[in-house]
């Protein structure tokens, strides 16, 4: 039965050619765009390949000037004034200035360059990580002060399944920013258009809650019941990060961000106030998301 | 200036977008990279996580229930019944459901199914097809095509083919469903089983659907 045949292969076309999105955006291009596309590419050459000679210059320039660096700078300071004030016989100083001043722009060059450098990554490293490191010493503090030792012991017993979450929680965070999609899951609301399929669903459901009514099931059943139940209760830890809210996290763990009301419900500290989140909190977050 | 950065945007976006048409680097099969099927009116791409390094954390990481009941299940079913896996189960969908020849079954119970469950699935509880007599079995018979010749016999010739699965190999509710279908005189060529089950489609990171109803 399971036979590919030239109908399933027309039948796969005819799927893919549905979604213009996905598929045409190929066959759809006109030879204007297709130009376009082609000058950008081109600009977009050009541009690495100055930036490539721009680096190898840099380079370069790095390399000359590490090399004479001890001589030029343990000279020239002390050297400098006094020859500057002093008119002496031209040639040989001139020469010899002039070759300072190529030294001086050379060891400028790279001054600047670390000076910007060194901004930079202050600019990055510094700002975040001051704030960071305060916050969570803040949080760490705050929160040795509620532990209590009863909630340590049980704190304790969950550690490493904790860990373990926290862990994979953070991998899933960290990768999040590359639009995957990792959790693969469609939120379908009820029938909007009746096509066959869903008008035969219908069809079973009403089928299927006129049986339910009349009696239990037996003990498998209600074992496979509870199941869900057990699920539906079971949570995992997360540990907040920077720039999150309930409903992102709420977004992430269960595709829709009206859902954080879920998140609330299991962390009754937040109720007073949802918005209070803090960088390095550990929320409660159930695998399933409540109807 | 502001033109240039324009157009290195746009640009850019234009070539990652010609890019991002080859970006499925999970396919399903060699030639089916993802493939689209209908559930409840909605249009829902079916594919497979396209990050390769991505573990499942949560949902159905559980290895250890109770046996029994919840015990691994042999590769057959019942007599004639076939065992199919996720490749076979694809093209079903490609070929027999989107024709409108065959259904994928949730035998799982209701709260299961709309908990999350395989795209194009609908749903028939396996305590409903036990707990059926002939005049129910007749009803739901006939909402999978079957037919009631002149003489009020039951005529399968149009029934539709089913592709049953519940929770995976640890899971007795197709068992269950199959088992009472043929009961009833369900042609057994007509049924697959997907042993695999949900488990199954989980841990190949392939696309699922969470029904959601709006209350009124």
């Amino acid at each position: 039965m399971f036979q590919k045949g030239q109908n399933i292969e027309e039948e796969f076309m005819h799927y893919n050619s549905d979604d213009t999105m996905q598929t045409h955006s190929g066959k759809g291009i006109s030879l204007g765009t297709i130009i376009q596309i082609l000058l950008i590419l081109l600009l977009l050459v050009i541009l690495a390949g100055a930036v490539m000679f721009g680096y190898n210059y840099l380079q370069k320039g790095n390399i000359q000037v590490t090399a004479q660096q001890p001589l030029p700078v343990s000279a020239s300071q002390p050297v400098a004034p006094s020859v500057a004030p002093a008119p002496q016989s031209a040639d040989p100083v001139a020469t010899a200035s002039q070759k300072q001043q190529k030294l001086y722009t050379q060891e400028e060059m790279q001054m600047m360059m670390q000076m910007m450098m060194e901004q930079m990554l202050k600019k990055r490293a510094s700002e975040p990580k001051q704030k960071k490191a305060e916050k969570e010493s803040a949080n760490l503090v705050s929160a040795l002060e509620e532990v209590q030792p009863d909630q340590i012991e049980e704190v304790g017993e969950n550690l490493d399944a904790d860990i373990e979450n926290v862990q994979s929680t953070k991998a899933i965070k960290a990768k999040k920013d590359d639009g995957i999609d990792r959790y693969n899951k469609i939120v379908v609301s009820q029938p909007k258009s009746d096509d066959a399929l869903s008008t035969l669903s219908k069809g079973l459901s009403a089928l299927i809650e006129e049986s339910e009514k009349e009696e239990k099931g037996d003990a498998y059943t209600s074992s496979i019941s509870k199941e869900v139940d057990v699920r539906k209760g079971e949570m995992r830890v997360i540990v907040v990060q920077k720039g999150d809210t309930l409903s992102k996290i709420a977004k992430r763990a269960y595709g829709s961000a009206m859902a954080f009301d879920r998140i609330l419900k299991a962390n009754p500290e937040l109720i007073k106030n949802p918005n209070l989140i803090r960088i390095g909190q550990r929320l409660r977050v159930p695998l399933v998301e409540e109807k | 200036m502001s033109i240039v950065k324009r157009t290195i945007l746009t640009g850019t976006l234009l070539i990652g977008s010609l890019f991002a048409k080859e970006s499925v680097v999970v396919k399903i099969t060699p030639d089916i990279p993802y493939l689209y099927v209908n559930h409840m009116g909605q249009k829902v791409k079916v594919a497979r996580i396209q990050d390769t390094t991505h573990r499942l954390t949560d949902d159905y990481t559980k290895t250890s229930r109770e046996c029994p009941p919840f015990c691994i299940h042999p590769t057959s079913v019942a007599k004639d019944v076939r065992t199919i896996a996720e490749v076979e189960m694809v093209r079903f969908m490609k070929e027999k459901v989107s024709a409108g020849k065959g259904l994928v079954i949730d035998a799982r119970l209701k709260s299961w199914y709309e908990l999350e469950t395989i795209p194009s699935a609908v749903n028939i509880p396996y305590p409903v097809m036990e707990k059926a007599d002939r005049e129910r079995a007749k009803k739901l018979f006939t909402f999978l095509g079957m037919e009631i010749d002149k003489s009020g016999q039951w005529d399968f010739s149009h029934a539709k083919e089913l592709a049953v699965f519940c929770n995976g190999v640890w899971c007795d509710q197709s068992h269950r469903l199959i088992g009472s279908m043929l009961k009833f005189g369900y042609p057994a060529e007509k049924i697959y089983y997907y042993r695999s089950g949900f488990q199954g489609w989980k841990l190949l990171g392939l696309t699922t659907v969470v029904q959601k109803e709006i209350k009124k």
